[in-house]
């Protein structure tokens, strides 16, 4: 027996450090694949299917609306499967196009269009559009603002989704901190700075605002136009523009608001792991976050929740920092006319249905919806539908992605957590985006 | 033998030859990739982000190794003593290594999060209310990782030594025992000895994991905060496949790669030198 399990042991001894030193050898990476398949099930109906990375709130709403357009549209069928977000998504889905495995059609950011193009990976819209129902005129500026690439169209809008700030009514309202209406002014960021310590001597979590990711960076970028900056990048988008003598001190500043919120009046808890999260939990004054939570945060929080646009922290014009949910059309020679035919159906339906879409807490894309019964019938759109005036997106480049960019995102996060002082790190800033756009990032 | 080689050459030594090339290039996905000689090879060596998550990775290397190699010598130790239930304690240490990176992740998360945490509530109920970040404080964040690396990775050390543990004669032991050995002295002078070539195999190994790693610190803190626990792997997985930028990814593969090979052949001798001394 003794002698048995010797051998047993050595055996599986062995075998293990010979797999071991094979996936030393062979660089050990699992790879997933992400099957579609694309199918006709039953005679006459045309498959289509549509990627997405609505993993936030907005999610659900997504899938009502795919349901419903699958209800009523017998002889086609949208496949819709949400993928990861970010960075990751494209890797997924620009990797899948290049091995003929992709999507029908996918959802992207706006500003991430001109970066997957220059990858050779999607087809202009513009000839099936052309034989479509559908205008460019129906969409609103804002919406289509990095659609146009070379003369020719690269994406179809949604929405404009645009940072808003989200308040927990109850611990205002208990502070004397709402109007007489029973909602959130401010006027100021020292307004703004005054209703945060009051909540904080009271003993909530004033602001609930992460230090890592996209949303410092957002916040920066909100305060940096409010305060007149310039666009932070040239107009040829090779460098940083916001170093310029003249901007160089507007971006500090903002810098330095930024960071007197987490470490001066320290209205901003450390090291908060999921912001909204806390906020839903009702145990947070105010957050800043993107308009996908609307819905998902309203129909949690009942009465306590409430949202407004982004104020004017500094000067007149109420900047807020915003992006586009997009659908572009992957290369992709197996694509039928039949499938080309069923995508106009979808995009038609969807641009006359984008109410629905818009529960999620969008603005839609287009303008003619806006104005329609049942847009204007949503709760709380009415509080930020301002905001598509003073939406500000990232500028879009072939190569740096800013809803993404973790080398910055990781400067930004240094500077919050006083590892590098903000004049510092605001420089360090530039340098990182300008190495990433001169390696053609 | 040729099944083998065929495979191999198609999905390893291929790639490699194909990185290689492509580290030469500005490389495109689609369309015109330009030749740029050497210029990848000079941005890596300028790109302090790349020396950092370097450094990144050699610390994770000096921490995590020598934990590794001792408790997985400790573990065995423990499942090869005459004690009831061993093979329940074998099965029990080594479980962890068998488990999914994503599910390690998950646990661990749940286990260190931050406000709500299994760590966070329990100190909490002791009376310690000081929310202490270990997966996204400068302080704690290192020290998280071992902990969970020591956790996952000791078992599979644990079944290596207790394999050479198990080839040393019990008459040994006996003798030493009729001499007046304590366990301590039989444990310096008999088992220490006996495993050192094992030990050999066990921090070479352990040397090429730890160097590899990257999932597991990129999903429990994303390379955070701010970059600090951001390791080559991740480094040159974002610049390549985040970034698209493949010529300086590929460039940055080959460096670490020399700089692996530098330090294995440096570990072997240095550690065959003291085995032979030792022995």
């Amino acid at each position: 027996m003794g002698v048995k399990v010797k051998t047993n042991t050595k055996v599986l001894a062995v075998s293990l450090s010979a797999l071991t030193l094979l996936a030393a050898v062979s660089g050990c990476g699992s790879t997933s694949t992400s099957i579609s398949t694309k199918q006709t099930s039953g005679q006459n109906v045309t498959t289509i299917t549509f990627w997405d990375f609505l993993t936030g709130g907005d999610g659900s709403t997504m899938d009502k609306v795919i349901a419903e357009f699958n209800k009523t549209h017998p002889t086609i069928h949208v496949d819709h499967i949400t993928q990861g977000w970010g960075s990751d998504y494209a890797t997924k889905v620009i990797a899948n196009i290049l091995a003929n495995k992709g999507p029908d059609i996918a959802m992207a950011h706006g500003d991430e269009v001109l970066r997957w193009e220059s990858k050779g990976v999607l087809d202009s819209w513009d000839s099936l559009i052309a034989s479509s129902n559908i205008q460019w005129s129906d969409f609103s500026n804002q919406s289509l603002q990095d659609a146009v690439i070379n003369g020719q169209h690269y994406y179809v809008p949604l929405d404009v989704n645009s940072f808003v700030m989200f308040y927990n009514k109850s611990i205002l309202g208990k502070d004397g901190l709402l109007n007489k209406n029973g909602t959130l002014t401010i006027d100021n960021y020292n307004d703004f700075l005054k209703i945060l310590t009051t909540v904080k001597e009271d003993g909530s979590v004033p602001f609930s605002y992460p230090e890592n990711g996209l949303n410092p960076l957002a916040l920066w970028y909100m305060f940096y136009l409010q305060m007149g900056g310039g666009p932070i990048l040239n107009s040829a988008k090779t460098q940083v523009n916001f170093t310029t003598s003249q901007n160089l001190p507007i971006a500090i500043k903002a810098m330095q608001d930024v960071y007197d919120l987490y470490n001066t009046s320290q209205v901003i808890p450390t090291n908060v792991s999921n912001s909204i999260s806390l906020f839903q939990a009702g145990k947070a004054a105010i957050t800043i976050d993107g308009t996908w939570n609307v819905n998902y945060l309203a129909s949690s929080m009942g009465k306590s929740f409430g949202v407004t646009s982004i104020p004017a922290f500094f000067g007149d014009e109420p900047y807020a920092y915003a992006n586009a949910h997009v659908i572009v059309l992957p290369k992709n020679s197996q694509r039928t006319p039949a499938q080309d035919k069923a995508i106009s159906v979808f995009l038609e339906w969807f641009n006359s249905h984008e109410w629905m879409w818009a529960q999620s807490g969008h603005i839609p894309a287009v303008t003619a919806i806006l104005q329609s019964s049942q847009y204007k019938s949503l709760p709380y759109q009415k509080y930020y539908q301002s905001e598509l005036k003073y939406a500000n997106f990232w500028p879009a480049t072939s190569s740096v992605w800013f809803v993404d960019d973790s080398e910055l995102n990781n400067v930004v996060q240094g500077i919050l957590l006083k590892k590098i002082p903000v004049q510092t790190g605001v420089q360090q800033m530039a340098s990182t985006v300008n190495s990433q756009l001169s390696q053609g990032y | 033998m040729l099944p083998f080689f065929v495979l191999y050459t198609i999905f390893s030594l291929f790639p490699i030859l194909n990185g290689l090339r492509i580290s030469f290039f500005n490389y495109q996905l689609t369309g015109q990739s330009t030749f740029v000689g050497l210029q990848n090879y000079l941005h890596v060596l300028r790109d302090s982000v790349f020396w950092g998550s370097m450094w990144h990775t050699v610390l994770y290397v000096l921490i995590s190794v020598p934990p590794l190699v001792i408790m997985g010598f400790i573990l065995a130790i423990i499942v090869n003593a005459p004690i009831k239930g061993r093979r329940f304690f074998q099965v029990i240490f080594f479980i962890p290594n068998i488990l999914s990176i994503s599910v390690i992740a998950n646990l661990w998360s749940a286990i260190l999060g931050n406000y709500g945490g299994l760590v966070g509530t329990v100190l909490n109920s002791l009376g310690i209310h000081q929310q202490i970040n270990w997966l996204s404080s400068y302080h704690w964040v290192w020290i998280s990782l071992d902990i969970v690396s020591i956790w996952w990775e000791s078992g599979f050390n644990m079944i290596l030594y207790l394999a050479a543990l198990q080839d040393i004669p019990d008459e040994v032991y006996e003798a030493a025992i009729i001499d007046g050995a304590t366990p301590w002295q039989r444990l310096r002078y008999i088992t220490i000895p006996s495993v050192s070539r094992i030990t050999i195999l066990v921090t070479f190994l352990q040397t090429v994991n730890s160097f590899q790693a990257f999932a597991h610190i990129y999903l429990l803190t994303q390379g955070g905060p701010s970059g600090f626990t951001t390791v080559v792997i991740q480094y040159i997985y974002s610049t390549a496949f985040q970034n698209f930028v493949f010529g300086t990814g590929a460039a940055m593969s080959f460096v670490f790669l020399v700089i692996m090979i530098v330090f294995s052949v440096l570990q072997l001798k240095l550690l065959t030198r003291n085995a032979e001394g030792g022995a």
